[in-house]
């Protein structure tokens, strides 16, 4: 397998550093990261960290203060916004919308870009088809998405996006409020789709075993800063996040596969990981 | 979303357009005194036919081409400005075609030329009010704030209909009646030149292409602004596109039938109650139905003349059945808009 051109590389950021207008600090802060296709690549960091902000310079909605954001060779933010959007999708973290709109419908707005004409063709009607079954939203399609749970509703959002056919896949927190069984089939099926299609995937995730289940990479984000990038076992250590998210975590391994899972410590005087950990009650 | 089933739209267009055939023939039929129809098409009545003709056809036509653009423009303008009370007068080219028109009425130079004149001044009016909304409310990168649009356009009317006050206490009393009746929105005006007509419709069928082809866009934008865009659209230049098209719509129709209301606001309402808020749906019904209910309400006034012995302002009536109606229509919950 050759390596891909630079163009067709899904995400390229190069000292990306946005600054909201009236901010004191960058809430992306000269942040470099390639994601290659296929990739699965999962943000964590604590809240305000700046992965929203990262992931909605990455689908172009916001223009880089400095530094470059590419997406498959161009700019999301300056390039006509039918082209990115059926290049880059993303999943927000939540949406209401202002009309009564059936699932089907609102899935369909991911096939704005692709339209010919002012309906959908045939193959309009199959992606969304196949967006609401990959996304296990075909059940409810013909509800109102307004009557939908939080949960279901984020279904939806990520079949929206994938209607969209895009090469790079942005998620802004897919798995909150599912279940675990929903949570766990998500980001299986996603991850399915980076390898079987070659998406570009990068996901900000707040549960850190959700994370460890299914990245190939993991970037951890804090003050708007790449803290560490590497596959999960070099990231999710104790040190690092620890001093990351301020609180005290038992990483362990667990004995039916193998893996990593993270354990967040209650108020225990006692460190259970490592032996330089301060006293629990400093960390806010 | 409606009380229309997806599979019945078909249906419901053809049965907008049974009545919108139905209105026209009833308008050029009926009136303060029924005409032949068959005999005045044919020939036969000469006198009918010369009714037919001068009067009634094109008043029929503008009524269909004013209730539709006032629909269509108060459709997309609750849409833009995500606001349910928003209808075509909300934003500022409404209160500049009815100075320019206030203005050609009184002015001894333009009402040389006439009720073209008016027209004329009330569309270029319009045009001035759209170009100075559209400078006051856009920010730094070109993009229209709706919110400063609204305001924008509910001060500029403030000011202009404080200016058409001032004309009608300084004018002569028939003047001022002559305004008033303008102003209230009436069909039963002088223009009724082909050309006016043509014109108006040219107008109205090209900024109603113009939203037709936007609406998958305006659909993407009742998610708001960023996933619209995440989905591909550009919602700045969406917006610009949908104002200025709907504009063009109310500056046309107030140009020749001054300000004629309820229509636009209960009309777009009516129709998202039975088809849903899909707009590729909901601007030719809009259109569609908006045309009759106009072509409709000007036959009733003329119904009503013998009764009353002079012509309500349409506006009145449309005022008059519209507002009961959207109050029934709201209490039926059946537009969440």
């Amino acid at each position: 397998m050759t390596r891909p051109t630079a163009d067709s590389t899904p995400l390229r950021l190069d000292g990306t550093t946005f600054l909201y207008p009236g901010a004191a600090v960058p809430a992306v802060n000269a942040a470099s990261l390639v994601v290659a296709p296929g990739e699965f690549v999962g943000l964590i960091g604590p809240n305000g960290a700046g992965k929203s902000t990262l992931l909605r310079l990455a689908a172009g909605l916001l223009t880089p203060t400095s530094g470059s954001v590419r997406t498959a060779g161009f700019d999301p933010a300056r390039s006509s916004r039918p082209m990115v959007a059926r290049t880059v999708a993303l999943v927000p973290a939540s949406l209401a919308v202002g009309f009564p709109m059936t699932v089907r419908d609102f899935v369909a707005m991911g096939r704005t870009a692709h339209l010919k004409g002012l309906f959908e063709s045939a193959v309009d009607r199959t992606a969304v088809h196949w967006a609401l079954e990959t996304s296990e939203a075909a059940a409810f399609a013909d509800r109102p998405y307004q009557e939908l749970s939080a949960g279901e509703q984020r279904r939806v959002l990520v079949a929206r996006a994938l209607a969209q056919e895009p090469r790079l896949l942005l998620l802004d927190e897919p798995t909150a409020n599912l279940d675990v069984a929903h949570a766990v089939s998500l980001v299986y099926r996603v991850a399915d789709l980076a390898r079987s299609q070659g998406v570009a995937v990068v996901a900000a995730i707040h549960d850190l075993n959700v994370a460890l289940l299914a990245c190939d990479r993991i970037v951890l984000l804090r003050e708007g800063a790449i803290r560490a990038v590497g596959d999960p076992e070099s990231v999710m250590q104790w040190s690092i996040l620890r001093e990351t998210f301020g609180c005290d975590l038992y990483i362990g391994r667990n004995e039916v596969n193998g893996r990593l899972f993270v354990v967040p410590m209650g108020r225990d005087p006692e460190p259970v990981t490592g032996t330089s950990s301060p006293r629990r009650g400093q960390s806010s | 979303m409606g009380l229309v089933s997806r599979h019945r739209i078909p249906a419901f267009f053809a049965a907008l357009a049974v009545l919108l055939v139905a209105s026209v023939l009833s308008s050029l039929a009926l009136g303060a005194t029924p005409l032949d129809l068959l005999g005045a098409l044919t020939g036969d009545a000469a006198s009918d036919r010369l009714v037919l003709l001068r009067e009634r056809l094109p008043r029929t036509l503008l009524a269909a081409i004013v209730g539709a653009s006032l629909s269509t423009s108060g459709l997309v303008f609750q849409a833009v400005l995500s606001n349910p009370l928003a209808d075509p007068y909300v934003i500022g080219v409404a209160g500049g075609a009815a100075l320019g028109g206030s203005l050609a009425l009184v002015l001894p130079g333009i009402a040389l030329l006439g009720h073209a004149g008016v027209s004329a001044a009330a569309f270029l009016g319009g045009l001035g009010a759209v170009a100075l909304t559209w400078r006051l409310s856009r920010d730094r990168r070109g993009r229209m704030r709706t919110y400063e649009v609204l305001l924008v356009g509910v001060v500029f009317n403030t000011i202009a209909s404080a200016a058409i006050m001032f004309l009608k206490s300084v004018v002569r009393a028939e003047k001022a009646q002559e305004m008033l009746l303008w102003l209230m929105g009436t069909l039963s005006s002088d223009v009724r030149s082909p050309g006016a007509i043509l014109g108006t419709l040219a107008v109205a069928l090209f900024a109603m292409g113009l939203l037709f082809a936007s609406a998958p866009a305006l659909n993407a934008l009742a998610m708001g602004e960023e996933d619209a865009a995440a989905v591909g659209v550009d919602p700045a230049r969406t917006t610009r596109r949908v104002f200025l098209a709907g504009s063009l719509l109310v500056a046309a129709a107030v140009s020749v039938a001054g300000m004629i209301g309820f229509v636009g606001l209960i009309v777009p309402h009516a129709v998202r109650a039975l088809v849903g808020s899909d707009h590729r749906v909901t601007i030719p019904g809009s259109a569609l139905l908006g045309a009759s209910f106009l072509v409709l309400a000007d036959l009733l006034t003329r119904l009503m003349f013998p009764v009353f012995e002079t012509e309500a302002p349409v506006g009145v009536l449309t005022a008059l059945i519209g507002g009961p109606a959207f109050i029934w229509l709201l209490k039926r919950g059946g537009d969440r808009p």
